[in-house]
């Protein structure tokens, strides 16, 4: 692949390049093989305060429980020496509100937002079990939500639950070792994701800078 | 059933209690009990009222529709010294208040006009006077412009 096709892709893709790069490209990262699944868990940095969780405390709520675990699954496929297409989905934001009702329990409103979004890496194979890589992503995230409150004068809770569908867009930088089929994965990124959206148009952003660390399984070698 | 079973079953029952201890002076301070097109618990003196959804389609508040709209709610409990807190959402030009009819004997003896706002807004005040358990709560709306309350407690301070 030439070095002006390299740079193409990128550019498509958002990464900064180092041209020279281009220079090992008759090194095959893990033998050639084209597909690949990944596995990742842990930590991310949500946006604290946002106008949707400012109007949240508007209306009574507190004590938010901020979930910091964040899951990735993917699956890769190479489509081109140095540059792959990933489906991939994360786990970006978990969080629970309580508000004192005044009688009875407390009322809940909890959310968990998730991405389905499509990647795209270019990656550099520095050995053939060892490549670090940038990818750029955009799809829709969902967002799941529910409250639980009272609406009738028993005791009893009625829980609503709604889905808010958005958008996100990400950036991810990560490194890779693999044996010929298992690897060991490292990524950092950032997502943005502006949702949910509450009523009076107030949004959240669910993304925000995320770690993970995780498995990767290679297969798919090209005759 | 042996003694030291029994104790723990009465310390469970104190600690629950405890637990459970409200501290609220008015039922439902979120206009979430609506019987049909009323309030469970508010009784209407005066004028129309609308169950509206707020930021959640069902985390309600009562549009006070036209003037005057008075709703009202004894108190459930005394208190020396009580917290108001409200949230509304109150067209310039439009008057909305919180009233204490501290001993249910007719009289207004605390006051309080809600500070208009375009989005919703929180307001509290401290009532020193206190309320004893004849005690009236009234919230009152003059003029047309719209008025929409999504939340009115009042607790112990």
């Amino acid at each position: 692949m030439g070095f002006r096709v390299w740079f193409l892709l990128s550019l498509l893709t958002c990464c900064l390049v180092v041209p020279g790069w281009a220079a090992a490209e008759d090194r095959p990262f893990v033998d050639g093989q084209r597909g690949g699944l990944e596995i990742g868990f842990g930590g991310g940095w949500p946006v604290r305060s946002t106008a949707y969780t400012d109007t949240l405390e508007i209306f009574g709520f507190e004590r938010p429980y901020t979930s910091h675990f964040r899951f990735s699954a993917a699956f890769e496929g190479i489509v081109l020496p140095y540059f792959s297409l990933l489906l991939q989905t994360n786990l970006l934001d978990k969080r629970e509100w309580t508000r004192d009702s005044g009688t009875g329990p407390d009322d809940h409103y909890n959310w968990n937002s998730w991405t389905l979004d499509v990647h795209a890496r270019a990656f550099y194979p520095v050995r053939p079990w060892f490549r670090v890589y940038a990818q750029f992503g955009v799809g829709p995230t969902f967002t799941g939500t529910r409250l639980y409150v009272r609406t009738t004068t028993s005791r009893d809770q009625t829980r609503y639950k709604e889905i808010d569908v958005g958008y996100n867009v990400a950036g991810i930088g990560g490194l890779e070792l693999t044996s010929t089929h298992i690897g060991f994965f490292v990524q950092g990124g950032y997502f943005y994701s502006p949702t949910p959206k509450n009523l009076l148009g107030d949004r959240h952003q669910s993304g925000g800078g995320l770690m993970l660390a995780g498995l990767s399984a290679h297969f798919g070698r090209q005759r | 059933m042996k003694r030291p079973t029994l104790t723990l079953l009465s310390l469970a029952c104190l600690l629950s209690a405890a637990v459970t201890c409200e501290s609220d002076i008015i039922d439902d301070p979120s206009f979430q009990l609506w019987c049909g097109q009323r309030l469970c618990v508010w009784d209407t003196e005066e004028g129309e009222i609308r169950k509206v959804p707020t930021w959640h389609t069902n985390d309600y508040g009562v549009d006070l529709v036209g003037s005057p709209v008075i709703l009202s709610q004894e108190a459930r409990n005394s208190a020396s010294s009580v917290r108001i807190e409200v949230t509304s959402q109150i067209q310039q030009g439009t008057i909305v208040s919180v009233e204490i009819d501290h001993e249910g004997d007719g009289r207004i003896d605390w006051t309080v006009t809600v500070p208009p706002s375009e989005d919703f807004t929180n307001h509290e005040w401290r009532v020193d006077e206190g309320v004893s358990s004849d005690g009236i709560f009234y919230l009152r709306k003059s003029g047309e412009g719209r008025a929409v309350v999504a939340r009115l407690r009042a607790s112990r301070f």
